[in-house]
């Protein structure tokens, strides 16, 4: 049964009475257990996708039409308390900064073990044996060390192995990654990567990798799909769309990569007439919708 | 245990405010529960034959009034010893009950936006808009005097300063990703108020508390002095507003208790900012 199904999703700013839309009818299904890639430029709505799915849009946006099934079940308008039942054990979320996803006051032990003895009901001891379990397997060295200190007192890497933990400690269905690398080095950013592949692969968890890494997508996802101005506009299996992409814009966005080793073929912005092409469509499609 | 003494050396050279102004908080205390066994006098004993005795150092004094007397003769020192009580239960009282109301209403109108947040906000500006004294006078003219119309009057005031500082606090750290973190671990409310905003505010909080309970001091001082305080037990204050009328013949008497509370507002402070430093973990290094 396929874990999430996003259907004609649209959300739309309202500020000051004027209506921006953000998301225009995104659709997106993932099948349990596996990596699904969201890429796109800044400002694509990538990552209102992940806010729209866990319910955390800001303020002034709201969700104006569609569907988001998790297991079959439409999560908008769900009751709060059901939300947040599913949300935690069966969903949970990696944020872009692992320095400020952790609570800077409380140790460690303390947001671990919150979540265990909340979500799964463990009792203390129980819940502190699992959560040393835990950050053995997201590659903690000294676990008892790392239970006792303060975020502030971890490194970047580190902080986002303990989210990475925290994410995986109900082994939820859905892990929704926002960026998770970004924010960090290029080796930290491999290890990462190469933790968040096995633990999905381990506990059978489905993911939904949002990123502007084209890289990153190539080698960890099975399939991807590019938003643009709040669309998909193409979507496939990975090998299929770095090999043959049918949207001339999801070529350009490759070509845009830097190459480190072909440093002679410069950088490749992606050409303005593909981009404001892209944004007609757009706005005929806005007024085809508000007419 | 050398451990212990070399931490607490190091706490102690690395933060002294802490350790100065809770010394004398401390000494305050202890005056406080000592008091029967401190004081040489009675405080409300009056002595008509030896008025306006003059302090130690001064001649003409009377080594069994350490501290002189006032205009009935009573020991100053013995009612500077017994004014420490009211003065703590003040202190810890007002600050308490209005850190307490302007901690949680801080907490929930910085967290919760929209007409809560307006509604406390607006409850903020006016009380804040009324002279504070103004504010406890028209009090303490309905209640009638006393100590409790002295600890209303300094909530009245006082949850003001800490829900303005705490809804500051709470509007920037609820944006951050902590907070959204703890939301898409399908935490409640009330959870993350209590569990992860308040021991965010904790340090702060704790510190404004400390001066609070400065400020309380000041605020029975001023309502004794006009009179709106107890007066059937000694107050600083209460020495002070005595003192006034004779300040030529004695100024001893106004000038004494009022060293005393410059002396515990300013432990106070100091006992504020250590307490600040020590408790924020981010600030420990």
């Amino acid at each position: 049964m396929t874990v999430l199904d996003i259907q004609d999703l649209h959300v739309a700013f309202t500020q000051r009475g004027r209506v921006t839309p953000v998301l225009r009818g995104v659709n997106l299904t993932i099948e349990p257990g596996r990596i699904c890639g969201l890429v796109g430029e800044s400002g694509g709505g990538k990552t209102m996708v992940g806010k729209a799915i866990t319910g955390i849009l800001p303020e002034d946006a709201r969700i104006t039409a569609g569907r988001i099934l998790f297991k079959g079940r439409n999560l908008i308008g769900l009751p709060e308390k059901e939300r947040r039942q599913l949300l935690g054990r069966s969903i949970a979320m990696i944020l872009q900064q692992p320095t400020t996803a952790l609570n800077p006051i409380l140790r460690i032990e303390t947001q671990i073990l919150e979540v265990l003895q909340r979500q799964m009901g463990l009792a203390h001891q129980a819940a502190r044996a699992r959560a040393l379990e835990l950050l053995d397997t997201v590659q903690i060295r000294a676990p008892e060390r790392v239970l006792r200190q303060y975020p502030h007192e971890l490194s970047g890497g580190m902080c986002q192995r303990v989210v990475i933990a925290i994410a995986f400690s109900c082994q939820p269905a859905l892990i929704i990654a926002d960026e998770p690398t970004t924010a960090l080095d290029v080796t930290v950013q491999f290890e990462i990567l190469r933790l968040i592949k096995i633990l999905q692969r381990d506990f059978g968890t489905a993911v939904l990798f949002i990123t502007h890494d084209l890289g990153v997508v190539a080698n960890l996802c099975d399939r991807v799909s590019v938003i643009f101005g709040g669309s998909i506009i193409e979507e496939g299996q990975t090998t299929d769309i770095f090999t043959a992409p049918k949207h001339p814009y999801t070529s350009a966005l490759m070509a845009a990569s830097p190459r480190h080793d072909q440093p002679e073929k410069g950088l490749h912005p992606v050409p303005a007439e593909i981009v404001s092409q892209l944004w007609r469509e757009i706005e005929e499609h806005d007024r085809a919708r508000s007419a | 245990m050398s451990a212990l003494r070399t931490s607490l050396w190091h706490s102690i050279r690395t933060n002294p405010q802490l350790w100065i102004g809770g010394t004398v908080f401390a000494a305050i205390v202890a005056i406080a529960a000592l008091a029967p066994w401190l004081a040489g006098h009675d405080p409300m004993e009056q002595d008509l034959l030896s008025q306006h005795l003059p302090p130690f150092w001064l001649p003409e004094n009377n080594p069994s009034f350490p501290l002189g007397t006032d205009s009935l003769g009573r020991d100053i020192l013995s009612r500077l010893i017994w004014g420490t009580r009211p003065v703590l239960l003040v202190m810890i009282a007002g600050a308490t009950l209005s850190g307490m109301l302007g901690v949680v209403l801080g907490l929930v109108s910085g967290y919760f936006s929209g007409w809560l947040d307006n509604a406390i906000g607006r409850l903020i500006e006016v009380f804040m808009s009324f002279p504070p004294m103004l504010l406890a006078i028209v009090l303490v003219a309905v209640t009638g005097p006393g100590l409790s119309a002295v600890v209303m009057a300094i909530v009245l005031i006082g949850w003001t300063r800490f829900a303005r500082v705490i809804r500051g606090e709470v509007l920037v750290l609820r944006e951050q990703d902590f907070i959204t973190a703890a939301r898409v671990l399908g935490y409640g409310h009330r959870r993350i108020l209590f569990s992860e905003l308040l021991p965010n505010i904790a340090p702060i909080a704790l510190a404004l508390f400390a001066l609070e309970m400065g400020r309380a001091i000041v605020v029975e001082a001023v309502l004794a002095f006009i009179g709106f305080s107890a007066s059937d037990v000694p107050t600083w204050g209460g020495i002070i507003a005595d003192g006034r009328s004779y300040v030529y013949q004695a100024w001893w008497v106004m000038t004494l208790p009022v060293v005393c509370i410059m002396i515990s507002v300013l432990a106070l402070s100091m006992f504020a900012d250590g307490l600040r430093k020590a408790i924020d973990p981010m600030m420990q290094r």
